[in-house]
């Protein structure tokens, strides 16, 4: 009985929790670099300025050699790479690249969100994704999941990894985040993400072996730690005695 | 004179800042970008082969409580590793891997002590994201002495089951702990054990390809099939790492162990401190 109460009350903390996840109203336009658009809703393109706010149904467009990038009200922030259309949705927290690429980098405890491209959606928070509006979508920290834009496909996904359609097939693979990094759409930005010690961190595992390395996919950091766990310290000699 | 001057300087400034605003603005597009993904995916490894070589000095061998019958004999160990592991994904969670491994260990001077061990390891492991990842895995080993002795002398199979995490705190600094049960059932049947480990620890990046790692141990031994015998034994070690590529890395580390057992002559401390050459190679 007390079982059960517990249970039904853990769902409903779940339930209140999850309902909390405030809708996404606006965001900031907190950097440009030469042609950006901006459309509200029924009103014609203009240039944007710094400080514009794009609310759901608005229309962020970068030209070519373009960035913008913005912040949402739960610090969300995202960065849009040249020739590039971003839109979102409100209510469901939806972040849709349309055209292009662009930057998320959603904090913990935010509620979490979408990220939709042509072929893939991510469902991310805590995490920094990197999109590509054909379809890629590459974790540079954090775990979240990758699904079918049809929703037959599900897949686990976390930092170093991308995720893409191969011959109609969901695949999740490592990628090497250290030529990412130094892309110039990354680095050298004024401003730095708040994840860049986490992003930092999963491109060392990568490099030194453990966790995040193609060579050791579970994650156990086998050639770090067990040593001193599973290997026989403390008998390195014949078990002579009991 | 003046003149010509500041429109040197001008245009120098002029050009400077157009350069600037050029590299600045000059980002990668979504094709530029696409190209470096597609160069960037790398395919599963069907497994790996390794190599660990390890010498160090063990104040205590034989694992003794240093008194006037069982006093401690130092030596230096050579520990040389040879590891095959393969491995498939069952599914998106679960990873299953066989991994054998053939290890020898030499003593420079207690030569009769030397011996081989192998094994074999089946191994289950996955995650549960934001929580912990786990394992489970079944080994069988057995030791052999290279000289002056009957071969075998040991066997063992051990189910083993851990869970564990770690935390990232900064760029510098990654903390981990889990635990561990082990049920290794023994021949002979006096090393029958069940181990209960927890440990903690962080790892400490010093310099982009030196790592510092410290780690604390605690294992509780119930031999279950001698004397009610029961250790609490205790590691404590630091290990540097100096990481070549992925696939070559030199270590040092000097590490401490107490063994508190409930039979007085079971108790015993070890310092151990040497170097390590890990090398290995993905197919």
């Amino acid at each position: 009985m007390k079982l059960s109460f517990f249970l039904i009350a853990a769902f409903g903390l779940a339930a209140v929790i999850r309902s909390n996840a405030a809708p996404l109203s606006e965001a900031q336009v907190t950097e440009m670099k030469n042609q950006v658009n901006y459309r509200a809703e029924s009103e014609a393109d203009r240039a944007a300025r710094l400080g514009d706010r794009v609310r759901g149904a608005d229309v962020l467009r970068t030209g070519e050699k373009s960035l913008a990038e913005m912040e949402f009200e739960d610090k969300t922030i995202t960065r849009l790479g040249p020739q590039s259309v971003f839109s979102f949705k409100s209510a469901e927290r939806e972040f849709q690249v349309k055209e292009g690429l662009g930057l998320f980098c959603m904090p913990k405890g935010s509620g979490g969100g979408r990220i939709v491209t042509a072929a893939i959606t991510a469902a991310i928070e805590g995490t920094t994704v990197l999109a590509l509006a054909a379809g890629k979508i590459v974790f540079l920290e954090g775990t979240g999941k990758v699904f079918t834009n049809d929703g037959r496909q599900q897949h686990a996904i976390r930092g170093g990894e991308i995720a893409f359609l191969e011959k109609g097939q969901l695949v999740v693979r490592p990628i090497a985040l250290q030529p990412i990094l130094r892309s110039r759409f990354l680095r050298s930005r004024p401003r730095q993400l708040p994840t860049t010690p986490l992003i930092l961190a999963v491109a060392r595992e990568q490099e030194n072996g453990g966790v995040g390395d193609i060579n050791d996919p579970a994650g156990r950091n086998e050639s770090l730690i067990v040593p001193l766990l599973n290997r026989e310290f403390s008998g390195n000699r014949p078990p002579l005695l009991p | 004179m003046k003149l010509s001057l500041c429109i040197l300087l001008g245009g120098l400034v002029m050009t400077g800042a157009a350069t600037l605003r050029a590299a600045d603005t000059n980002v990668e597009d979504a094709s530029e970008f696409d190209q470096m993904l597609t160069a960037g995916v790398k395919s599963e490894p069907w497994g790996e082969v390794s190599s660990d070589t390890r010498v160090y000095r063990s104040t205590n061998i034989q694992l003794l409580p240093d008194n006037l019958f069982y006093p401690e004999r130092a030596d230096t160990v050579v520990a040389q590793t040879f590891t095959v592991r393969l491995q498939h994904h069952l599914s998106d969670a679960v990873l299953a891997e066989l991994i054998l491994r053939y290890q020898l260990y030499r003593y420079l001077n207690t030569e009769s002590l030397d011996f081989n061990t192998q094994s074999a390891t089946f191994q289950l492991s996955g995650e549960i994201p934001d929580l912990f990842r786990w394992y489970g895995n079944f080994t069988a080993q057995r030791q052999e002495f290279v000289r002056g002795r009957d071969g075998e002398f040991f066997k063992m199979y051990n189910p083993e089951f851990g869970i564990w995490r770690d935390l990232v705190l900064n760029r510098h600094l990654t903390l981990f702990g889990g635990y561990q049960l082990d049920w290794r059932p023994s021949s002979p049947g006096f090393f029958d054990r069940v181990d209960n480990t927890l440990y903690a620890g962080c790892t400490v990046a010093l310099l982009d390809r030196l790592s510092a790692q410290l780690l604390y141990r605690l294992s509780l031994h119930d031999y279950t099939n001698y004397r009610d015998r029961f250790d609490v034994n205790q590691l404590g070690g630091i290990t540097l790492f100096y990481t070549f590529c992925a696939n070559a890395r030199v270590e040092l580390f000097v590490n401490y162990i107490h063994n508190d057992s409930n039979l007085a002559t079971r108790d015993y401390d070890i310092w151990e401190g040497g170097g390590a050459l890990r090398l290995s190679f993905n197919f």
